[in-house]
């Protein structure tokens, strides 16, 4: 059985400082602004509060897609040629969330890494943390009152997703570093491109911005977690991963992706260097960076 | 049909993995029964998020890698095959429909529990028989299957 709860966050980084201190900093972050962790809820006490006040708040939005187009995309390998950006665009968050969820639910299913939530929270609080991503995924479809079929993702990213789960913890730092680097990226292209495409219906687009930002935030400090638990060479081999490999499984899972940027705009995004420092300070107070990739 | 010793001693391991998931899954499932009870919604929904995730990530694994693996060896299962896949759609819709009573705390959930129970188990039997089957070298009658009732 995990624990039920964590203890107290003890002297941790100050709310200002959003950069190094490694784990035990990044602990400190966790506890002080996340709160009580509970594995048998698959809750976060902050988190849970802020999600209630989003729920009430719930915005339908005016733009309303066609169910039967939406449906019939997700089970197709690539999206058909009639779709606007905005169909696009929600194809793309549902195939995202497919993804995530496949990951979360892999985890489950093989229940690594339980034992060392006692001693090591840090990781049930990203494990959590990957839980509330899918319920933040879902939630931006839901404002479009769309259905959410189960599709996995395909051969190369589902290969790459098992990895992640059944590679012992520190082997498999590197691969998943690379895929939460590649998230960052993502999540931010895909906040930007929400946020205008859905510019003329403000409380959607607001909400589009806020749950993108909670995922962001999120996925930044995973990345100074594994940062500062790899060494130099680990860290290195983070950034080849991230630049020549998974950016490519992630974004031949999901072709609506190339199809809204572009392949050569997401080629350049995604293989430039990323810097996680930076990424923290522009979410200052709710992003915390143990460390520098 | 031409013996494969590679592919059926692959299916030994996907029979002990298949077997070793569907043990992790009752142990959600029955997490979700107690939190049920308990009267606490928050608890049900906890648990039930974690079945249906490990649930989904499970049909998936099946779906993708291990069928396709049984019917390279085994190509007259096809039948039962497409069954146990159809099976996995139908629980799809049987999820959704317990999530929705379990967030409500409505009468119906106990009963869509108690089925949903029994569906699992049937149909996680049959397809541990069919991998079970699918390992057994063929008789002097060529012939290693036995009952073939998909749930």
């Amino acid at each position: 059985m995990m624990m039920a709860s964590t203890g107290s966050a003890g002297p941790g980084p100050s709310p200002r400082v959003h950069f190094g201190g490694g784990v035990a900093a990044y602990r400190a972050f966790l506890l002080r602004t996340e709160g009580a962790a509970d594995p048998v809820r698959l809750r976060l006490a902050r988190r849970e509060a802020y999600f209630e006040e989003l729920e009430a708040e719930r915005p339908r939005a005016r733009y309303r897609p066609d169910r039967d187009v939406f449906r019939r995309n997700m089970y197709r390998r690539r999206p058909e040629d009639s779709l606007d950006a905005r169909m696009l665009w929600l194809l793309a968050t549902a195939k995202m969330n497919q993804s995530e969820r496949f990951g979360v639910g892999l985890g489950e299913l093989y229940g690594r890494g339980q034992r060392h939530f006692e001693s090591q929270p840090e990781r049930l609080y990203v494990q959590l943390q990957e839980h509330y991503h899918t319920r933040i995924l879902a939630d931006v479809i839901s404002m479009f009152e769309l259905p959410f079929p189960i599709v996995p993702p395909p051969l190369g990213l589902r290969t790459m997703i098992k990895l992640f789960v059944t590679l012992p913890h520190e082997w498999g730092l590197p691969l998943v570093g690379a895929g939460e680097i590649v998230g960052c990226v993502l999540f931010r292209l895909m906040r930007d491109r929400g946020v205008a495409l859905f510019a003329a219906d403000p409380p959607v687009a607001s909400r589009i911005r806020r749950l993108y930002d909670e995922i962001l935030a999120d996925e930044i400090g995973h990345v100074g977690f594994i940062a500062a638990k790899l060494p130099r060479a680990g860290r290195s081999l983070t950034r080849f991963l991230a630049r020549r490999v998974v950016w490519r499984r992630v974004v031949r899972a999901t072709p609506e992706l190339e199809r809204l940027f572009g392949r050569a705009e997401l080629r350049g995004r995604l293989t430039q260097e990323f810097d996680v420092e930076r990424a923290a300070h522009e979410f200052a107070g709710r992003a915390y960076a143990a460390a520098s990739m | 049909m031409r013996e494969q010793p590679g592919l059926r001693k692959r299916m030994e391991l996907e029979a002990r993995r298949i077997s070793s998931q569907h043990r992790q899954l009752d142990a959600f499932f029955a997490a979700v029964v107690r939190a049920a009870r308990s009267g606490v919604p928050a608890d049900a929904q906890g648990a039930f998020l974690r079945f249906r995730d490990a649930l989904y990530a499970h049909f998936s694994l099946e779906e993708r890698t291990e069928f396709p693996a049984l019917r390279g060896l085994r190509p007259d299962l096809g039948v039962e095959l497409d069954a146990l896949v159809a099976a996995h759609a139908a629980f799809q819709g049987e999820l959704e429909r317990l999530r929705l009573s379990l967030a409500a705390s409505d009468g119906e959930a106990f009963r869509r529990l108690d089925a949903l129970g029994a569906r699992l188990a049937a149909h996680e039997e049959t397809e541990e028989r069919l991998f079970e089957q699918s390992t057994r070298r063929p008789g002097p009658d060529g012939s290693t299957t036995t009952d073939r009732r998909p749930a």
